[in-house]
C-alpha cells in the first residue's frame, strides 16, 4: 500500500489554511470557496467515522459568513460575482450533516439559474456541433453551460436529494451531448467547424461523477472510462489524476496501481510548490469515503462494468 | 492593398488644406461688456463646428490618431540556437537596450493553451520563451517571471507536464506563475468598447515592471488571427472569467480584444512565428512555417505587420481595424519596417473553407 503520504500531505494541508480558517488558491492567499469545500471535503473523507476535524467546521463556517442573502457563494470575501461555486459549498455543508437552512437556499439559487440557451440557425448550428439550446450551468451568468460547472451544480443537487428535478435532467442531456464521439469530455465543445476537439481527462472525470446514476447512453461512459483508463498512466498531475481516479472508481474501473500513481503525484508536487487543491485533490481521491461526500456512489454496481 | 489607408503626405500635399476653420472668425463682437451674437453668426459657427468635427474625425482615421510605431522583422529558421541573439539585435534596433530591463521584474506572458507536445504549433515554443528571458537576465532584469491563465484547459499541471513547457522552465529557472487562480484585483476598463468593467486581473500584474506578450503566429476561426493582443485573453483569471473565457466571446471578441489590451497596456509583443498554424486555429490547426519573429513595443503595429506576413490585409481584421487610432497605427504608412522587409517573406495562412472566413480575405 502506497499511502506513507497521506499523513504528511494532510499535516501540510492543514498548515496551508489561511487566517480565517478556510484555503485559498495560493499558498499565503486570499481564501476562495472552491480550496476551502475540496479541502474540507478531504480531511472529511480521511476522518475517522462520526468524529469531524476542527478545521473542517471553521472552514464550513466561513463559508456561511460569504453566503448572499439570495443564496449563492461568490469566489471568495471580496468577490461576490461569479457564483459557480455555490454547489461546492453545498457538498461541504451536506457533509457535515447540518446547515440546513443554508443548503436549502443555495440550491434554490442553483435550482432558478441556468446557463444561456441559444437558439442556431441550422446553418450555424452545425458548426457548433452541439445542441446549445439545452441548459446546463455556466461559469458566470449570462454566459452559455459548459461541463465544469454543470457537473457540480448535478452532484450537490444529486446530495440534496434533487435527483429527478427536470433542471437535473437537462444537466444530464446536456453532458451527455457535449460528449466527444471518441471518448471523454473536454470544456464543453466536442466540435468546432467540423474538427473534433480532445478530451481533457480532469472534465472527462467530472462528467463521468455527474453521470452516476442517470439512465444515460452506457456507451458514453465505456469510452469515457477508456479515456481515462489509457491516460492516467501517463499523468502525475494532480488535478487531473485523481479526479480522473474517483471517476474510475466511481464506476467500478479503479486501476489497481492507482495508489501508487496518487504517491508519485505527491512526490511531484511536493518538489513543485504544492496548492492546497493539489494536496486536497489527492487526498480526496485515496479515500473511498470520498465517493459518498460527492453524491458519486453508483448505487447499483453491475456485473457487467 | 486596396484598403490600405493612403500616406497623409499624399492626402495633404499642401499642408494648409488640412487646417480647420479658421479660428478668428469675427463672430463675437469685441470691446463691450454685452456679447452680441448673430442668427448668420451661430448658423455659420454651427456649420463650422460640424464641419471641424467631421474634418477632425476623417483626420484621425485617416492618420490612425496621429500614431506611428517601429516593428522589427526577424529571420529564424529554426527553435534550436541562436534565437537569444537574434532576439537582443531585434530588439535593440527597436531602441530597447539593457536600462529597458536594468532592475525590473519582466513578465513574460506566452500562448499556452494545451497540453499535446507533439504539436508545435499550438503553444509559444518554449525555446522562444527561454530566449527572451535570457536576453532581460542578461540585461539585469530584476526577475524574469513567465505567466498564463490557459483559456481551454484548467489543469496546468498537465499542461506544463505535457508540452515540455515545465521542464524547459525548471532548467532554465525560471518561475512559472498560474494567472487563472491567482488572487485578483479590478481595474476599470480604460477602452469600454464592451459592458465588461471592471477587469478582474491577476495580482501577479502588479509586481511586473514590465509585460511582454509572447504570442504564436496563428489563425483564429473567429477572429481572423490571433496574435499579440488576442493572446491576452489570457492574462484574464479563469476562476473570474470561466473555461473558456466565454464572457469575453459574450460581449464581443472584437472589442474583448482592445478593452484588455487598452486596459493591460503591455510594454513589448514578440511573436513567434518560426512555425506558426494555418487553418482551423487556434486550437485544431496545421503548422505553418513563416519562420519568423515579429517584435515591437506597439500591439498593434506588430500584429499588423504579423498579419501582412500572415497573408491578411489588415484592415480586414475587425479587432486590428478598430485598434487603428486607439492601440497604435496598423497602416503600413504609420508603420516603421525595420529588419527584414515584409515584401518576399510574406506566407499565405489558410483559412478553414468556410463562408464565415470571406470577410477576413475579401
Amino acid at each position: 500500500m502506497s499511502t506513507f503520504w497521506i499523513q504528511p500531505a494532510r499535516g501540510a494541508l492543514l498548515a496551508q489554511r489561511t487566517q480565517c480558517g478556510a484555503w485559498g488558491y495560493q499558498v499565503g492567499g486570499e481564501a476562495y470557496v472552491e480550496p476551502t469545500v475540496v479541502a474540507g471535503l478531504a480531511l472529511l473523507a480521511a476522518g475517522a467515522s462520526g468524529t469531524v476535524e476542527p478545521a473542517v467546521s471553521e472552514a464550513a463556517d466561513w463559508l456561511v459568513s460569504i453566503q448572499r442573502t439570495d443564496g449563492a457563494l461568490g469566489l471568495c470575501t471580496g468577490l461576490p460575482d461569479p457564483c459557480w461555486a455555490t454547489p461546492h459549498a453545498v457538498l461541504l455543508w451536506a457533509g457535515l450533516g447540518g446547515y440546513q437552512s443554508q443548503r436549502a437556499l443555495a440550491t434554490a439559487w442553483l435550482l432558478s439559474v441556468s446557463g444561456e440557451t441559444i437558439l442556431l440557425d441550422e446553418a450555424v448550428a452545425v458548426d457548433i456541433g452541439h445542441d446549445t439550446t439545452i441548459p446546463g450551468w455556466g461559469w458566470v451568468q449570462g454566459t452559455p453551460s459548459w461541463i465544469e460547472p454543470t457537473a457540480w451544480a448535478l452532484l450537490a443537487l444529486r446530495r440534496e436529494g434533487w435527483s429527478d428535478h427536470p433542471r437535473v435532467g437537462d444537466g444530464i442531456r446536456m453532458i451527455c451531448d457535449r460528449a466527444i464521439p471518441s471518448g471523454g469530455w473536454n470544456f464543453g465543445n466536442r466540435a468546432v467547424f467540423g474538427s473534433i476537439l480532445p478530451p481533457q481527462p480532469d472534465l472527462t472525470a467530472l462528467a463521468l461523477l455527474a453521470l452516476v446514476g442517470s439512465a444515460c447512453d452506457e456507451r458514453l461512459i465505456e469510452r469515457g472510462c477508456r479515456f481515462l483508463a489509457s491516460t492516467l498512466p501517463g499523468i502525475r498531475s494532480p488535478r487531473s489524476l485523481a479526479w480522473g481516479l474517483l471517476a474510475l472508481d466511481a464506476w467500478q474501473r479503479k486501476p489497481r496501481e492507482g495508489e501508487t500513481w496518487l504517491a508519485e503525484s505527491f512526490a511531484y508536487v511536493a518538489r513543485n510548490r504544492p496548492t492546497p487543491l493539489d494536496l486536497a485533490q489527492l487526498l480526496l481521491a485515496a479515500n473511498p469515503r470520498s465517493l459518498e461526500l460527492l453524491a458519486a456512489r453508483h448505487p447499483q454496481p453491475t456485473e457487467s462494468r | 492593398m486596396s484598403s490600405e489607408v493612403p500616406h497623409p503626405r499624399d492626402v495633404f500635399p499642401n499642408r494648409s488644406q488640412a487646417r480647420g476653420p479658421d479660428p478668428r472668425s469675427p463672430t463675437v463682437a469685441p470691446g463691450r461688456s454685452r456679447v452680441r451674437i448673430s442668427r448668420r453668426a451661430i448658423l455659420a459657427g454651427a456649420t463650422g463646428l460640424v464641419g471641424g468635427a467631421a474634418g477632425a474625425k476623417w483626420l484621425w482615421n485617416t492618420f490612425e490618431g496621429f500614431q506611428s510605431a517601429s516593428v522589427f522583422v526577424a529571420k529564424a529558421a529554426s527553435y534550436d540556437a541562436g534565437l537569444e541573439s537574434i532576439v537582443r539585435d531585434g530588439l535593440r534596433e527597436l531602441g530597447i537596450d539593457s536600462p529597458w530591463a536594468k532592475g525590473n521584474s519582466i513578465l513574460l506572458k506566452p500562448n499556452f493553451v494545451d497540453p499535446r507536445a507533439e504539436t508545435p504549433q499550438i503553444n509559444t515554443h518554449p525555446a522562444v520563451v527561454c530566449a527572451v528571458a535570457e536576453v532581460f537576465r542578461r540585461w539585469d532584469a530584476r526577475e524574469v517571471i513567465v505567466a498564463e491563465g490557459q483559456a481551454h484547459c484548467r489543469d496546468v499541471r498537465l499542461v506544463l507536464e505535457q508540452s515540455g513547457l515545465g521542464r524547459a522552465l525548471q532548467e532554465a529557472g525560471l518561475e512559472y506563475i498560474d494567472l487563472n487562480h491567482d488572487d485578483v484585483f479590478t481595474l476599470e476598463n480604460r477602452l469600454r468598447l464592451t459592458n465588461i468593467s471592471p477587469f478582474y486581473l491577476p495580482k501577479t500584474l502588479r509586481r511586473a515592471d514590465k509585460i511582454v506578450s509572447l504570442a504564436k503566429m496563428k489563425t483564429h476561426h473567429w477572429a481572423g488571427v490571433t496574435l499579440s493582443m488576442k493572446n491576452l485573453f489570457g492574462i484574464l483569471p479563469g476562476i473570474c472569467y470561466g473555461w473558456p473565457k466565454n464572457v469575453l466571446h459574450v460581449a464581443g471578441i472584437p472589442g474583448s480584444i482592445l478593452d484588455v489590451t487598452a486596459t493591460v497596456r503591455p510594454h513589448l509583443a514578440i511573436v513567434d512565428g518560426i512555425i506558426g498554424m494555418e487553418g482551423d486555429g487556434p486550437l485544431m490547426g496545421t503548422a505553418k512555417r513563416a519562420d519568423l519573429l515579429v517584435m515591437g513595443t506597439n500591439l498593434a503595429a506588430v500584429d499588423a505587420t504579423s498579419a501582412r506576413l500572415m497573408g491578411f490585409d489588415p484592415w480586414h481584421i475587425r479587432y486590428l481595424r478598430g485598434a487603428s487610432g486607439r492601440i497604435g497605427p496598423i497602416g503600413k504608412a504609420r508603420i516603421e519596417q525595420r529588419g527584414e522587409p515584409i515584401e518576399g517573406l510574406e506566407k499565405r495562412f489558410e483559412l478553414i473553407d468556410h463562408w464565415l472566413m470571406k470577410a477576413f480575405r475579401d
